[in-house]
């Protein structure tokens, strides 16, 4: 959750590129509701049916406790025409996005936007 | 008339203790890095730590040889075991290659779920007066 909090902290200079982040995970509607308390700047999304996961093709298999599944770490920047403009996709599942080289992508690519 | 030879060298066998406790120091090291790292808020593949333990491991084996008694020999099968699981969790943390419908420059394919309230989310979410970061994570766990 290291990399929630870092997006909450950072939730003005998100604001300010008139951009809001919206976080998914395949965990059900509570854990998403305790997640949701818990960044309340950020959008939590309960995906446990993974609709929205599958169209993304983020699913890690076994990769969670007791071998459930997981969402594998993924960030995509979308437009207010729904555009995928920019998408990063770690090779680890230890690796995450660092909050400035996602401003720096916003900037870069959706400045126009604002 | 006496002949004296010369006084013997003495052969002095270090101990090894100095790499023992280097080898250990450096199979740890790697797990101290990433929790340093997770704290200052930097996420990466952390490959120093299995190599780290690998040269750390090879220190502990030389000291065994050097004096093997079952105390460092435990160290070494302990330490061992450690690094294996360094290695493995480095490459079992590889994700495989996306191979999705999602492409850059064109509209998010169709879907519809949840948010944490209970209201629906779907690709229509996503247009309007913001742009937005989508974002998954592993969970709370």
């Amino acid at each position: 959750m290291v990399e929630l909090g870092e997006l909450e902290r950072r939730h003005e200079d998100f604001a300010k590129r008139n951009t809001r982040v919206v976080v998914v995970s395949v965990e059900g509607q509570e854990d998403a509701k305790e997640t949701q308390a818990k960044f309340p700047h950020l959008k939590v999304v309960a995906d446990d049916e993974r609709k929205l996961s599958t169209v993304a093709d983020v699913i890690d298999l076994h990769s969670g406790p007791n071998r459930g599944d997981t969402a594998a770490p993924a960030t995509l920047l979308i437009d207010r025409q729904g555009i995928v403009r920019w998408e990063y996709r770690p090779p680890s599942f230890f690796t995450r996005l660092p909050s400035d080289e996602l401003l720096a992508a916003i900037d870069q690519l959706l400045s126009a936007e604002k | 008339m006496a002949i004296k030879s010369p006084p013997a060298t003495e052969v002095r066998r270090t101990s090894g203790r100095l790499f023992l406790g280097l080898g250990i120091l450096l199979v740890l090291l790697g797990p101290i890095v990433f929790v340093i790292e997770v704290n200052a808020k930097h996420l990466s593949n952390p490959w120093y730590a299995p190599i780290l333990a690998t040269v750390g491991i090879a220190l502990v084996l030389w000291a065994v040889g050097r004096r093997p008694n079952v105390w460092r020999i435990t160290a070494l099968l302990l330490f061992g075991l450690l690094t294996a699981g360094q290695w493995f969790t480095v490459l079992v943390s590889k994700l495989p290659a996306y191979t999705g419908p999602v492409v850059v420059g064109t509209a998010m394919p169709t879907f519809s779920t949840t948010l944490a309230d209970g209201s629906r989310f779907d690709q229509d979410s996503l247009g309007g007066e913001q742009n937005t970061v989508l974002l998954f994570f592993r969970g709370k766990w």
